[in-house]
């Protein structure tokens, strides 16, 4: 598992107000909720995001409500891997549950500028910054984790492991 | 539809909720049943979902900060501006992925209703939960609502927290956050000059009837600030009928207060109230974030019922203890 892409850098408390605001969270196609993907903290955040980029940030990201829409329309809108100071608790079981990788490195956050075109390891944890030509040690995930994101979310991995759950 | 009302303040007057139990919910504020020594945390829908499919979840049991808490709130002074203080000190991740537990014997001179709204934006600081000791005034809440056997837990005597925060309760005075987030407090000496456009006065934090009791004793014989919208929303029907029926809600809309039936609307600029660009609002909510409550370039200023209603009367950021 990896990923590897071009930085959007922001800085602490990335609050789920402004990933996606409340105005919008009736909307239902996510298609088109994604297109308000950080409107209100960066408004050209959505028309320069490419697949495959990488987004870096402070300390408590996804501070906030329980919304799932947030770590959901961050991923649909391209991005493969979060990787922030610190997470809030809430955003960090979500981004798992919806198949969105996510990395606590605080090195790493200082070291990355926006626009560097960074490099992540999942399995051995390795951030490297292919700009700078600098690497950072971030904690692997554990098995359980891994097995999650790997099937693509929570429900793709019950399914795997019961098969039970079709009705969902 | 008749019998609803705001999540975390109907679970418990339902008696929905209970002590020693442990309480997952797909809403951040979960976090509220706390109040009466429950473990109850916010997940999301897909955690929800899986939990209620397998009947099982995962978390990773947290550390501790142990908030001892002495003496007794002042006049005007209560259980809002206590968290805002807290949350004011050790910041929006001071508590991230930790327990606040609350104790001391400053914790039997709070109210339930002032438990419940500490419990609630413990979240607020980050944490996973916050949580009460449960004493006589939990347990007598729960008498009447809770029609099943509960469980007490107590802390372990040899209990080990990361740190303890000691806070009387006698030195705290009315806080205010300011935008855009609930850490960046300051008391309200401390407030200036602030002009707002709107107050409301609800959600799960501030809904209850103690709540709207003292927004109606402050406003008792004054009007609200020509150009001020006050939108009143009790937080359930039973809380809504209780002050109809106190006279709370007459002495409201007499001072020029609208008075709403039970939503979750302005608190995230869903429905009422919705905030235009320039315009300041002083919230009984929990989260002033940009855009929260509307446009982008409109601010919110969290505070207590009190606060509010003095506000509201002085058309600026206002001391209740003024009134």
């Amino acid at each position: 598992m990896n990923a590897k892409g071009f930085v959007h850098k922001y800085g602490d408390n990335v609050d789920t107000d402004v990933i996606i605001p409340a105005r919008y969270l009736n909307i239902a196609d996510t298609k088109e909720l994604t297109t308000h993907c950080m409107e209100d903290i960066d408004k050209n955040f959505i028309s320069v995001v490419k697949q495959g980029d990488i987004m870096v940030a402070g300390h408590n990201f996804g501070c906030g409500s329980s919304r799932e829409h947030a770590p959901l329309v961050i991923h649909t809108s391209g991005i493969d891997c979060v990787i922030a100071k610190s997470f809030a608790r809430i955003f960090y079981r979500n981004a798992i549950n919806i198949g969105l990788p996510i990395m606590e490195c605080p090195a790493a956050c200082d070291g990355i500028a926006p626009g560097d075109e960074v490099s992540v390891d999942f399995d051995t944890g390795v951030i490297t910054n292919l700009t700078k030509n600098e690497t950072y040690q971030s904690n692997p995930f554990p098995d359980f984790i891994k097995e999650i994101i790997q099937a693509g979310g929570l429900m793709a991995s019950i399914k795997n492991r019961t098969g039970k759950v079709d009705t969902l | 539809m008749g019998s609803m009302g705001v999540e975390h303040a109907l679970l418990p007057e339902r008696g929905l909720v209970a002590a020693g139990e442990a309480i997952i919910g797909a809403d951040s504020h979960t976090c509220t049943y706390g109040a009466l020594g429950a473990f109850s945390t916010g997940i999301g829908s897909t955690d929800m979902a899986a939990a209620m499919a397998t009947g099982e979840t995962w978390f990773k049991v947290p550390e501790a900060i142990r908030v001892n808490l002495t003496g007794t709130l002042p006049h005007r002074v209560s259980g809002k501006d206590l968290i805002l203080h807290l949350i004011g000190m050790i910041g929006v991740d001071g508590a991230l992925y930790q327990s606040l537990e609350y104790s001391g014997p400053g914790v039997a001179s709070l109210t339930m209703d002032d438990r419940l709204c500490i419990a609630n934006m413990s979240i607020e600081a980050g944490a996973k939960n916050g949580i009460f000791p449960v004493d006589e005034v939990a347990k007598e809440y729960m008498a009447g609502r809770v029609n099943r056997p509960y469980t007490v837990y107590e802390a372990d005597p040899d209990a080990q927290y990361v740190r303890t925060i000691d806070i009387d309760l006698s030195t705290l005075v009315p806080t205010v956050a300011f935008p855009h987030l609930p850490g960046n407090t300051r008391t309200i000496d401390q407030v200036g000059d602030i002009a707002i456009d709107q107050v409301v006065i609800g959600s799960c934090t501030n809904g209850r009837l103690s709540d709207l009791a003292v927004s109606a004793e402050i406003m008792a014989g004054h009007k609200v600030a020509p150009g001020v919208r006050v939108i009143v929303v009790p937080a359930t029907q039973q809380i809504y009928l209780d002050a109809m029926d106190r006279g709370y809600l007459k002495t409201l809309i007499e001072a020029g207060c609208v008075v709403s039936t039970p939503t979750c609307g302005p608190c995230m600029g869903g429905h009422m109230g919705v905030m235009a660009a320039g315009e300041r609002c002083v919230s009984t909510t929990n989260r002033n974030f940009v855009g929260r409550m509307g446009h982008v370039d409109s601010e919110i200023y969290l505070s207590s019922p009190e606060v509010a209603a003095a506000s509201a009367i002085a058309g600026k950021l206002c001391d209740p203890r003024e009134c």
